[in-house]
């Protein structure tokens, strides 16, 4: 979750991302932002993210995006 | 039939609404759908055989996706291949109809042209084809379900009447919004009673769509047909007034005709996605197009912005760019390429013209220029100490986005991109407010004309920034007094009557994005 938490603040530094559950809601990750941290944590957690995970649900907290990589990487 | 014509609002929803009520609930699904079919029927006749194909064609490739997923004895990437060969099968039909039938000529003629440029000659005869009503509407949402079932988001649906109630409910038939199954699948198959409210509610609002259209935007009408048609002759300053008057007629008529199919939807307790939210509040060009045509730009970032950036060669090609020139550099690789899937296809979907194509190129340089000088401009500010809240900044963008707007728009009503130039180049070179000024009564518009479009914009400034503080305005209304509350209501209809741009003088408009 620390790496995680790195790489979210490394993309949009200034977020309170313990905390935020609207990154994509209130705009704070736009489409730019949201392809960066895609390639970020694929990097990063060695997972596919395929378009169909590009959804508010996934995005919107680092909780959720951290649940996201725990599927996607079978642990979930 | 239109939207903003009495055919439809005094009548035919009316009569469908009256007999909507009155069958049992379980039929009311039945009676929606022949309600759909005979809008489709009344304006594109027989070609309502179109509808019927792509109804029957998405329910299957829905169950075949679905097929593909229960019965595979394969799983993983091998499974995904499988289900990826139906998607492009089932895509490729849906969008080759739609490119046959709107594209065909454009791209024969565009052969031509350029094999003439190597001195071969061919000419190509246009074919003449009859396309039904709606097609690059209905078309997108057929798409959006089979995407939604291949990825797993939505659940292939095995009744055929939902399918069918999804692609032609007739208030979105002509100029959406383009919805996606999940948002109004169950709401339009459900059979819900028309409530007081909901019918209070909608027709309230279906007044204040006439009023946009019918009082602002067609009286502009005559003026901006005039201007683009003319423009040889005139100065640049009257061709500048009538590119304004365009972007305000091409506003007024596409969101108020969006008033009244969302206000029609609400009626039947449906509610559809909103197309619209004080575009010209934007802040630069990526925020004009979250806040203008909503649904067709998420359309595009949902399926094919995140497509084309998240595919494999594109994922390849921006890792190569990282290593050499690093991430400051990669980070912009993949959505660039997307980008330029996205204003293509943006372009083109609104017509096989040059025009429309030159339109997506021009939003898509200006949104790449944005991007890779969003830090730049971030750091500078801090450098000198410009507040970017402050408002002598937002008057700074809202003047950038006035000619940002409107030179995009000036190219869109073009009648060739030529023209599209040449217009500009008169108001760059040849611009002189006093030829304005004494030509006014020359543009197919009065003193009165004027004003009752300048307060009908106020009016609808006023209302848009009341929007934009999300204050429920029909509620709010709701609470007053009787007597001023239907005095309200009834100066709004006596407006919309008396000021409406229609008879003796005045020709009907259709509405510019039932063209599309």
């Amino acid at each position: 979750m620390n790496e995680l938490l790195e790489i979210l603040e490394e993309i949009q530094p200034g977020v309170d991302y313990e905390n935020c559950t609207t990154l994509i809601d209130d705009h704070i990750l736009d489409s730019f932002s949201i392809l960066s941290l895609v390639s970020e944590i694929e990097d990063a957690f060695d997972i596919e993210v395929l378009p169909a995970e590009l959804i508010p649900e996934n995005f919107n907290s680092a909780e959720s995006l951290w649940n996201m990589i725990l599927r996607l990487r079978g642990e979930a | 039939m239109s939207y903003h014509l009495m055919d439809y609002f005094a009548f035919f929803l009316p009569v469908v609404l009256i007999i909507y009520q009155l069958v049992p609930q379980r039929f009311r699904p039945v009676a929606l759908l022949m309600a759909n079919y005979a809008f489709f029927y009344m304006i594109s006749g027989p070609l309502v055989v179109y509808m019927l194909f792509s109804t029957i064609f998405t329910h299957y490739i829905g169950l075949w996706l679905e097929n593909v997923s229960l019965t595979a004895e394969v799983e993983g990437k091998a499974l995904i291949m499988k289900k990826r060969k139906v998607l492009v099968f089932g895509i490729a039909i849906s969008l080759g109809i739609l490119g046959v039938l709107k594209y065909f000529n454009f791209f024969g003629q565009t052969v031509a042209d350029v094999l003439a440029l190597f001195q071969v000659n061919f000419v190509y005869e246009p074919i003449r084809f009859m396309v039904p009503i709606g097609i690059s509407f209905y078309t997108l949402q057929m798409i959006s379900y089979i995407t939604d079932v291949y990825r797993g988001t939505q659940k292939a649906e095995h009744n055929l009447l939902k399918i069918a109630l999804y692609l032609s409910f007739f208030p979105t038939i002509m100029e959406g919004p383009i919805c996606r199954y999940a948002q109004v699948g169950e709401e339009l198959y459900a059979g819900r009673s028309i409530t007081f409210e909901n019918l209070k509610f909608g027709y309230q609002r279906i007044v204040w769509g006439l009023f946009k259209k019918i009082v602002i935007a067609d009286r502009l009408y005559a003026t901006v047909s005039h201007v683009f048609d003319n423009y040889r002759d005139l100065d640049g300053s009257v061709i500048a007034f009538g590119v304004v008057c365009y972007t305000v007629q091409l506003y007024m008529e596409f969101s108020g005709c969006m008033d009244i199919i969302i206000a029609s939807g609400e009626i039947f307790g449906v509610k559809l996605p909103e197309n619209f939210r004080q575009p010209f509040a934007a802040k630069d060009a990526s925020e004009f197009w979250r806040r203008w045509h909503i649904t067709l730009g998420t359309f595009f970032k949902d399926y094919i912005f995140y497509s084309i950036s998240l595919a494999k060669p594109v994922k390849n090609l921006a890792k190569k760019v990282k290593e050499k020139l690093g991430r400051n550099v990669s980070k912009f690789v993949g959505p660039t390429i997307a980008l330029f899937g996205v204003w293509s296809c943006n372009g083109l979907w609104h017509g096989a013209n040059w025009t429309f194509i030159f339109y997506g190129m021009y939003y898509f340089v200006l949104i790449f220029i944005e991007n890779i000088t969003e830090e730049p401009v971030q750091k500078l500010a801090q450098k000198w100490n410009i507040n970017r809240e402050s408002s002598g900044y937002r008057m700074f963008q809202a003047i950038k986005m006035f000619f940002i707007i409107n030179i995009g728009e000036l190219f869109f009503r073009a009648n060739t991109l030529q023209d599209g130039f040449a217009m500009l180049g008169k108001i760059v070179t040849d611009f002189h407010i006093s030829e304005l000024l004494g030509k006014l009564s020359s543009l197919k518009m009065d003193v009165a004309d004027l004003v009752v479009v300048a307060i009908g914009i106020v009016v609808v400034a006023i209302v848009g920034s009341l929007h934009e503080r999300e204050t429920k305005i029909r509620e709010e209304i709701a609470k007053w007094v009787l007597p001023v509350r239907w005095g309200m209501w009834y100066a709004a209809i006596l407006a919309v009557i008396m000021l409406g741009a229609y008879g003796t003088g005045y020709s009907i408009v259709e509405m510019i994005y039932a063209g599309y």
